[in-house]
């Protein structure tokens, strides 16, 4: 059967690319497309690294066939920024000091804006509930949840 | 990932063609979150891969006069938060809800959720740390217990216990249709009723007495992202007068290599006024039910503990709901 052909929206972008059916959304995103601030982490759904947007909502990347997403939005980290700026909720986690090394924070970021899009202003638990699948391995997330909290109404 | 040729089949009937016909081992595809980091870790083999998430009638939750059917691809996470289950069965939605992750929960299904394979590191492992297979993989070994007759891995199916004290339905697919309840459904770790050409459509669950009263509880190392050490759950339903034991349903997953009712604690409710006592000797003889196995989550020793703890505070919970029913 070989290769498949798919269509995919990612960052608003239409791309039309030949992938094997073995390679997941996450392989494509990065060394089809070459956008490589979504992460590989533990490449098996438990660490949140790989994150995207898909028609607004998180998804682990690693766990998904390019054909399964054809026809839908996706948004990876590159496409929050705007005409060179970043997005409030980048900048926030910069003032909040919510980096440390920086492999979770593409994933957090993604969470974060889901979060945000559908509920303006979340409790702190309801941003830890989010959160529970972003796992942050120099174990920032007091810092990762004030980061939030400060975009909170 | 291995290599795998891909089928997008858009009904039930040429699904189950494609598995009937392709030569090798096809494998259905759902959420894709248990059966992708299987297929990466080479702890499942595949050549083909059939996926079922273009096929309509698969999902979707909806109900009928006497039950509440569940498209087998319906996701856990539509499952947590659909109005029909959370309003007739909480403890369902809780149950889905003690799943993974929000993110998992988004992609994985209910169906692929009650397939779920052995939980064992030794299984997933074998072939990175060059084991001979096992009995989860068709030997005739056990990589984790030494000497041990059978598989021993605890079977993670986290909604498990909850759908079969319900009474949920299976309806299943293949050459023919078939029926059966999800109690049967279970044979042993990974294994199940299950032919590898045959689809679960639908879960079916009745309408529930009036005066009854459903409980869910896991307990597990971690809220998320981790398995459950044991579950229970636990469905009461009361006499009118609201205060003798009518039905008593308990399930335990953890305690065994699948999911399974308790039948002794059942008994000792059945018919009884609940009280801390009878509720505490329940408890009792549940937590000494199943045949736990010493891993690298939990002793045998603590899931029989768990188990008793977990029984009580869920018949707790279960009556104080049937209480407040009807």
């Amino acid at each position: 059967m070989g290769k498949q052909e798919v269509f995919l929206n990612v960052n608003g972008q239409e791309y039309r690319l030949y992938v094997d059916p073995h390679v997941t959304l996450l392989d494509v995103i990065r060394d089809e497309i070459g956008l490589k601030g979504t992460k590989r982490g533990c490449d098996l759904g438990e660490c949140g690294a790989c994150t995207v947007l898909i028609d607004g909502r998180p998804y682990n990347s690693c766990l998904i066939l390019p054909m399964d997403v054809q026809g839908r939005e996706i948004l990876t980290i590159e496409g929050l920024v705007r005409e060179g700026k970043l997005h409030p909720i980048q900048q926030a986690f910069i003032e909040q000091g919510a980096i440390q090394c920086g492999f979770c924070t593409p994933g957090a970021v993604l969470v974060a804006k889901a979060l945000l899009d559908e509920d303006p202003s979340p409790s702190e638990e309801k941003i830890k509930e989010a959160l529970s699948g972003n796992l942050c391995r120099c174990t920032g997330y007091t810092s990762i949840v004030r980061a939030i909290r400060s975009l909170t109404g | 990932m291995m290599r795998f040729e891909y089928y997008e089949p858009k009904s039930i009937a040429e699904a189950i063609s494609f598995a009937n016909h392709l030569p090798g081992k096809a494998k259905w595809l759902a959420g894709g979150t248990e059966l992708l980091p299987k297929l990466k870790q080479r702890a499942l083999m595949a050549d083909h891969i059939i996926n079922l998430k273009k096929i309509p009638e698969l999902v979707g939750i909806s109900q009928n006069d006497s039950a509440i059917r569940i498209g087998s691809l319906t996701t856990l996470e539509e499952l947590a938060t659909s109005k029909l289950v959370t309003r007739s069965f909480p403890a369902l939605s809780e149950a889905a809800y003690g799943v993974a992750t929000p993110n998992i929960r988004r992609a994985a299904t209910i169906g692929g959720n009650l397939c779920q394979a052995p939980n064992c590191l030794y299984f997933v492992h074998r072939n990175l740390w060059r084991l001979p297979e096992c009995y989860g993989a068709g030997g005739n070994t056990c990589n984790a217990i030494k000497g041990a007759r059978k598989c021993t891995a605890m079977s993670p199916v986290d909604t498990g216990p909850a759908l079969i004290v319900l009474g949920a339905e299976l309806e299943i697919k293949g050459s023919e249709k078939k029926g059966m309840s999800l109690e049967s459904f279970f044979l042993s770790s990974g294994v199940s009723a299950l032919h590898e050409s045959e689809i679960i459509t639908t879960i079916v669950i009745p309408d529930s007495p009036l005066q009854s009263g459903l409980a869910y509880l896991k307990y597990s190392r971690r809220k998320t992202i981790d398995y459950a050490i044991v579950s229970v759950g636990v469905r009461l339903v009361l006499e009118p007068d609201r205060d003798r034991c009518l039905q008593a349903r308990v399930a335990l997953g953890g305690m065994g290599t699948i999911p399974f009712r308790a039948s002794e604690a059942e008994e000792i409710l059945t018919g009884e006024r609940i009280t801390a006592v009878i509720i505490s000797k329940a408890a009792e003889v549940a937590s000494q039910t199943g045949q736990p196995w010493t891993d690298i989550y939990a002793s045998n020793y603590y899931r029989r503990h768990l188990a008793g703890v977990g029984v009580r505070r869920a018949v707790s919970l279960a009556f104080t709901r049937a209480r407040a029913a009807g």
